[in-house]
């Protein structure tokens, strides 16, 4: 059951890791003339606004996720983790919390997002979605190295 | 009916986040090994306590019982670099003291 959490727990958070880049590309974008326009200018052309809904669900899925497989982990590979590689059980408590401290981002986040979006308010918006998209970053990338070194059976 | 902001949920959820993790304080664990609910630290023979959900759960409870007694008109002028500010503070934070134990 553990397994088949942890594929649903990493399906959402690839789906979560494209929609917050996205997002998140589209705000640090610069103005490019049309003809300028690479694979880059195409990625980061994108309508923000339309991506945050789905960004609040798939976070929360997510972390939910991640909370139901938690225990087996305890139970599992965390002593060997602990043991073994240091470093990698450090930053997978790094992780837990970030993403702990994400969900409370998410009814500012929203409340940012939410349309009609005013332009005034496009620095906090950044603030927040590039606070938002570290954090996503962060736990993909130390879950998917940990589940490499021993995770979940 | 009273209008609420969420103005001060991150603040809040970070806060108490950030204070029980420095403290190591639990709030309550869970024990997977029995699937039980502690309130205190329980023998090693009950396999390890998880103090994360309980830290979660006061991080909502903070940040809810916030929104919901703060008066919107209170929190108007709150700028939201506070919420993402705070945030990022009990992130470093907590790598710091993850780190420091790292190298202790």
């Amino acid at each position: 059951m553990s397994t088949i959490l942890l594929i649903f727990h990493g399906l959402a958070a690839v789906f979560l890791i494209g929609a917050i880049t996205h997002q998140a590309a589209s705000l640090l974008r610069s103005a490019a003339p049309p003809t300028q326009r690479g694979f880059v200018q195409r990625f980061t052309a994108v309508r923000p606004v339309g991506y945050a809904a789905a960004i609040l669900v798939l976070y929360l899925v997510t972390l939910l996720l991640g909370a139901l497989i938690y225990p087996s982990y305890a139970l599992g590979p965390r002593a060997m983790i602990r043991a073994e590689w240091p470093g990698a059980f450090a930053a997978f408590e790094v992780k837990e919390h970030f993403a702990a401290l994400g969900l409370a981002l998410l009814p500012v986040y929203w409340k940012l997002w939410r349309p009609p979006v005013p332009s005034e308010t496009i620095s906090a918006r950044r603030s927040v979605t590039l606070l938002l998209a570290l954090i996503v970053w962060t736990a993909f990338l130390v879950g998917h190295v940990l589940n490499n070194l021993g995770g979940l059976k | 009916m009273t209008r609420r902001s969420s103005g001060l949920f991150a603040p809040a959820f970070a806060l108490v986040y950030g204070v029980l993790y420095a403290a190591k304080q639990p709030v309550f664990l869970y024990y997977p090994l029995h699937r039980v609910l502690a309130l205190e630290r329980l023998p090693e023979t009950s396999g390890p306590g998880m103090l994360w959900y309980g830290w979660l759960t006061a991080g909502l409870v903070a940040g809810t019982a916030t929104v919901l007694l703060v008066p919107a008109r209170w929190t108007t002028r709150v700028p939201a670099a506070v919420s993402w500010l705070t945030v990022l503070a009990a992130m470093l934070l907590i790598a710091a003291g993850e780190l420091h134990g790292l190298f202790a």
